[in-house]
């Protein structure tokens, strides 16, 4: 165990979906569209039927539960159903606030819940799902921890995994037609919908994870093969249809198969089009989620080697490698750094917090703070 | 029903509460490795040695018994769960066999007593799929569809519920 330099990163030059709508970078969420669901629209007159002289209500057959079964019971519905279970009355309501998955997601991730319920996927994962999530640290592709929750499968990731793997990409759900041979309906029915807001740079997008929606589609089709040959057929009827350009494509697509599998019949038989329709919408699906170790009085969140970030910086400044993203560097825990300093070799060969400065993206980051060996935060200003 | 098969290792069940009906203690007997999904039961008759083989159960109604050992008798040779708490949590929710949907297709006063009966007599997976159920018929529905569904009434003052609505909306647009 070593001592050594660490930083806490401001979010914004990570994660685009931060429930923040304050400042200029953040996400804009009215340009979202509202989840079409007609829980949200029952009218107040239709159940504004009070009778104050009701001294206990019934809870039906419900009420032969005990606590610990209400509870049980709580654990497999959704943020969404949660929300509505507790307006039913005020049995339910209590349940709700003492059920300790609620109560600690509340708590400990609000933040999530937030970027989670605003991007419409709140009726998808159950709560026993989100806090499992909460209460584990690593990422699901590798075994760092992982800072952030993939929100299309609700799985914590790394942002190194976070678009790289696999099962961690995101697409977009109008691009399943042409890549996938699926039609929009029956995936935005089948898999949870990412509504991701418009920035800056993006217009407002819905998201569904890339290998749900392959699986899907193979499930539909039967198998990878089913979903190109079903890809060609689209494409040769749209070829048929299309008056212009139509006859030249489908003379392509006749030499192609007749002769040997080109790049033409690659791009239109989608593992082309798949492949790249996902390419930069990883921040857009993600959001982060603090870890939370039951018992404790504080959730955390991730913490990363300054002078290991401090060499990436040199690296992306003269290679010209991006400094987010897959080759970005390892995050910790406090709990996990002070081991990764014994080994690091960029924190051997000396590093002070005043070499930041020379860097000037680098005043995104948060200050830098000394780490002691039993991974404590020593309480000193260093900047 | 158990009675139609023959049983190689009987165990007799009493229930306290007789069912319905006609009592006939020979539908009672059961497999004894049916009757060992029930952590319960099992604990018991090991404490009992191999000799003794009836076992009251009081606190559960004789057709709900009947029910819960009809379960037990389906998923007798289900390997064991294998307690990855972390595996299971990330399976859906609305995953339930397609047997044990059926089986579940009760009107809601067997269907809670089912669940009562699992805790009861400690049948994890069963407990399980019965909880399942029931959010399955809470999930997508308005507070007063749920009210409505399970037939029970509301005792917010309209400020109370207004607040909660309030603090429900805490993050939603």
């Amino acid at each position: 165990m070593a001592l050594g330099f660490a930083h806490r990163r401001s979010p914004m030059c990570k994660i685009n979906l931060l429930p923040l709508t304050s400042t200029p970078w953040a996400s804009n969420w009215n340009s979202i569209s509202k989840p079409r669901s007609k829980c949200d629209k029952d009218k107040l007159s239709d159940e504004a039927k009070h009778p104050e002289d009701m001294k206990s209500a019934t809870v039906g057959k419900m009420d032969a539960l005990p606590v610990e079964l209400m509870f049980m019971l709580m654990r497999y519905l959704d943020l969404k159903s949660a929300g509505n279970f507790r307006l039913v009355n005020r049995k339910f309501n209590e349940s709700t606030e003492d059920c300790h998955e609620h109560k600690s997601l509340k708590k400990y991730a609000s933040q999530t819940l937030t970027v989670i319920r605003r991007t419409g996927v709140a009726s998808a994962f159950s709560l026993q799902q989100l806090y499992a999530e909460l209460t584990q640290p690593f990422c699901r592709g590798c075994d760092s921890f992982g800072p952030f929750i993939f929100l299309p499968t609700a799985q914590r990731c790394c942002d190194r995994c976070l678009g790289g793997k696999y099962q961690l990409k995101a697409m977009p759900v109008n691009l399943v037609q042409d890549a996938l041979a699926v039609s929009r309906y029956s995936v935005e029915k089948n898999l949870p919908v990412v509504r991701s807001p418009s920035t800056l740079m993006w217009r407002a997008r819905n998201l569904v994870s890339a290998a749900e929606a392959g699986r899907f589609a193979i499930k539909k089709h039967g198998s990878w093969d089913g979903v190109e040959t079903a890809l060609i057929q689209n494409h040769a009827k749209s070829a048929f249809l299309d008056q212009n350009g139509g006859r030249m494509r489908s003379a392509a697509l006749q030499m192609n198969s007749d002769s040997h599998t080109g790049s033409w019949l690659r791009y239109i038989s989608g593992s082309y089009r798949y492949k790249y329709s996902f390419a930069g919408w990883k921040d857009y699906a993600a959001t982060e989620l603090p870890f939370w170790i039951p018992g404790k009085d504080k959730s955390e969140s991730a913490i990363y080697c300054s002078a290991c970030h401090f060499r990436r910086c040199l690296k992306s400044t003269y290679d010209g490698e991006p400094l987010f993203g897959r080759r970005d560097i390892e995050a910790f825990t406090l709990d996990t750094i002070p081991r990764h300093f014994e080994t690091c070799q960029w924190l051997r060969m000396g590093y002070t917090p005043e070499v930041r400065n020379n860097f000037r993206y680098l005043e995104d980051l948060g200050p830098d703070f000394l780490v002691d060996e039993d991974g404590r935060e020593v309480d000193t200003s260093l900047r | 029903m158990a009675t139609s098969k023959q049983i190689k290792d009987p165990v007799k069940l009493i229930p306290t509460i007789p069912p319905s009906g006609e009592f006939d203690i020979a539908n009672f007997t059961f497999e004894r490795k049916a009757v060992e999904r029930s952590i319960l039961l099992k604990n018991m008759l090991e404490d009992l040695g191999g000799t003794n083989t009836e076992i009251p159960i009081p606190n559960v109604k004789g057709d709900v018994l009947l029910k819960v050992m009809d379960w037990c008798d389906h998923h007798m040779n289900d390997p064991p769960t294998t307690g990855d708490e972390d595996n299971d949590s990330r399976r859906k929710t609305t995953d339930i066999e397609e047997w044990d949907q059926n089986f579940l297709q009760v009107d809601q006063e067997m269907l809670f007593e089912i669940i009562l009966a699992a805790n009861y007599l400690d049948i994890k997976a069963l407990l399980d799929i019965g909880c399942k159920t029931v959010a399955n018929m809470i999930k997508g529905k308005s507070p007063e569809e749920i009210r409505k569904t399970f037939n029970i009434q509301n005792d917010f003052t309209p400020e109370e519920e207004a607040q909660i609505r309030a603090e429900n909306e805490w993050a939603e647009e």
